[in-house]
């Protein structure tokens, strides 16, 4: 009977009482949690690389593409109409501002962003 | 002579148990006018909810169009790829009524009803009473004709003369009553002159001439009368064929995708209202139209009437199908000319069906009365919320650039007069159409710092420039060929007038929308600049 209590008591995570329960968080990152766009591009063999915490640089700067992620679809929809990013083309949440990338190329962008972006109603 | 024997006064496998069999005693006009009265009168009321909603890009355009001088018109229409019929009447229409939101909806409003009382004689005429009343019900609240009876297009217009025709046809062709075969021609000439869709159903009907060759005991007149009615068409159409030919090889629709397979979906959640409409019509006619698939029952008179109205929806679709496939031309907008056979095929259905038919009847209505604003939408677009906020900062003489072409009719019909107009091709002489000729090709070669600096540089100190751009929600809608290159057309256009704020020769006034409404069909923001030096 004891051995089965303690038994239980293992099984049940006392184990893990070692660990405190804080600092078990995690950031997301926007570029490869969900969908991962970083591995998109690189697969479609374009040359990028992370700028700061929600950046992707296509090529080189200043000609390359530029992305940048924002939270949410909504917000970045909202920097459009305010006038804060009319550079760029908003696909989901991601602002992309293409520069002077080739067409070819930018199309390749724009695919590897559009995947798993909800659709407006309709 | 006679294809297929016409129906008699009670077909057969029409049962007419318990209470509705009583019905047989009440004269025929009684029970006709009161259902039409009801249903004209419910069917108005669910179809009004969305009277005044904004216009979206298609209705500006038409109604852009429709606004210039009737010998104009034809002229105009060679830039956009449709005929010529619904923008003449739409003219006349709003030379009394005028050029409203709710008045030009008003036009197809009168045609989603007229297809009420005229299902109802295409039902009771070819099938029997009862079909008739059930084809009115199912017109009435059919959530396709719902959504278009405020849309200031041809599509209402189309699915009657799409009605007519197909009703036409049965009775000419399938049960040998000529004088219909005239009808059918017009009807049909009428459709060609309508919509592009009106050559499918061309061919669709050809098509569903199959099943009666096979029944009829008469085919050598069959032919004589096919080849007659529809060259009789054809000729009908002749004066507009030079534009169709111009139009097919210079317009097309650069927007759209060659479809897939999801003709069965478009068919449930467009044309029938979504899935719970669909599985109920769907068990009303397996319970009704099975019979007419065994030995005994394949070449009653239900039975070919029912053949031959899934050749005419599946022949016409399926031409439709494959013509897309080069010039694509396949949303369910589109699918008016095949609504009326399938909603004819779903009525007979729930005729033959007894308790269960009677039940999805009622299952239909109850699915869209309680909640009549579901098919209805009043912020089809955000422009005139655009236009309303920004309208009041704009003088005469202002320049506005939109950056999707086919969103200057919008810009133009919801702006105050007097501005000037471009788009990311170039300058507009006159922004109330779109020119689709060659658009794509015109677009891939239009520079953006070339076409842009000049205008910026004409524009005097003070004078403003108001940049309309299209909110790119989604991705389907920006996958085609052209909406790919407007989205960047935008972005490139919003850069260099960004730099022209960075190097002081623009300054920002103002942006909007301030509410932004979620709207159906591709929204945009508009942002005014001022000229500084």
């Amino acid at each position: 009977m004891a051995a089965a209590g303690v038994a239980a008591l293992v099984l049940s995570g006392c184990a893990g009482l070692a660990k405190p329960p804080g600092g078990r968080g995690r950031a997301l990152d926007p570029r490869t949690a969900g969908q991962n766009y970083f591995a998109c591009l690189r697969a479609n063999h374009l040359q990028v690389s992370q700028r700061g915490r929600v950046g992707l640089q296509v090529g080189q700067p200043p000609d390359g593409a530029m992305i940048v992620f924002e939270p949410t679809a909504g917000i970045a929809e909202g920097q459009q109409i305010e006038a804060k990013a009319q550079g760029a083309e908003v696909i989901g949440a991601a602002l992309l501002y293409p520069n002077h990338t080739p067409g070819s190329e930018l199309t390749l962008i724009e695919n590897c962003l559009g995947q798993g972006v909800k659709e407006p109603k309709e | 002579m006679t294809t297929v024997a016409p129906p008699e006064p009670r077909p057969a496998g029409e049962r007419r148990p318990g209470r509705l069999g009583r019905l047989a005693e009440v004269p025929n006009w009684v029970i006709a006018s009161a259902t039409l009265v009801i249903l004209l009168a419910v069917s108005a009321y669910v179809r009004t909810r969305a009277l005044g909603g904004q216009f979206w890009i298609d209705e500006a355009i038409t109604t852009g169009i429709s606004l210039h001088p009737m010998s104009a018109i034809p002229g105009i229409l060679r830039h956009d790829g449709n005929p010529p019929l619904y923008y003449l009447l739409l003219h006349f229409w709003m030379r009394m009524f005028g050029a409203s939101e709710s008045a030009t909806h008003a036009l197809s409003l009168v045609f989603g009803l007229l297809t009420i009382p005229v299902a109802m004689w295409a039902g009771w005429s070819l099938f029997g009473r009862r079909v008739g009343l059930i084809a009115a019900i199912l017109f009435a609240f059919n959530a396709w004709l719902t959504t278009y009876a405020e849309e200031t297009r041809m599509y209402e217009l189309m699915a009657l003369l799409g009605l007519i025709a197909t009703a036409a046809f049965l009775h000419g062709f399938l049960y040998r009553r000529r004088r219909y075969l005239f009808l059918f021609a017009v009807a049909l000439a009428l459709m060609l002159y309508t919509h592009s869709w009106g050559i499918f159903f061309f061919a669709g009907s050809l098509i569903a001439l199959i099943p009666v060759f096979v029944v009829t005991d008469d085919r050598r007149g069959l032919l004589r009368d096919a080849m007659l009615t529809f060259f009789g068409a054809g000729v009908l159409f002749i004066p507009w064929l030079p534009n169709v030919i111009y139009q097919a090889t210079h317009t097309g629709a650069p927007w759209s995708h060659a479809p897939g397979l999801g003709t069965p979906l478009l068919i449930s959640r467009d044309l029938l209202g979504g899935d719970r409409v669909t599985i109920a019509l769907i068990l009303g006619c397996v319970a009704g139209l099975a019979a007419l698939f065994t030995r005994r029952l394949r070449r009653s008179h239900d039975a070919v009437g029912l053949w031959t109205l899934i050749a005419i929806a599946a022949g016409t679709l399926a031409i439709a199908w494959l013509g897309s496939q080069i010039t694509p031309a396949y949303v369910s907008r589109y699918f008016a000319p095949v609504l009326p056979a399938i909603l004819l095929i779903a009525a007979l259905g729930c005729a033959r069906a007894g308790i269960v038919g009677i039940a999805v009847v009622v299952a239909t209505i109850a699915f869209l009365v309680p909640h009549p604003s579901q098919f209805a939408y009043p912020v089809k677009s955000d422009m005139r919320d655009v236009a309303g906020e920004v309208g009041p900062q704009l003088h005469r003489g202002d320049l506005v650039v939109v950056a999707q072409p086919e969103q200057t009719p919008l810009a133009w019909y919801y702006l105050p007069p007097g501005l000037s107009y471009a788009t990311s091709i170039g300058r507009l002489s006159d922004p109330s159409y779109m020119n689709w000729v060659d658009a794509l090709g015109r677009l891939q070669r239009a520079d953006p710092a070339a076409t842009l600096d000049p205008m910026v540089a004409s524009l005097r100190p003070g004078q403003q420039l108001l940049y309309v751009r299209p909110l790119t929600e989604g991705v389907q809608n920006w996958e085609a060929p052209w909406t790919r290159l407007i989205r960047r057309r935008a972005a490139e256009w919003g850069g260099i007038l960004q730099s022209d704020v960075s190097r002081g020769v623009l300054k920002q006034v103002a942006w909007a929308p301030h509410n932004y409404q979620e709207a159906l069909f591709e929204p945009d923001s508009a942002v005014l600049y001022r000229k500084l030096s």
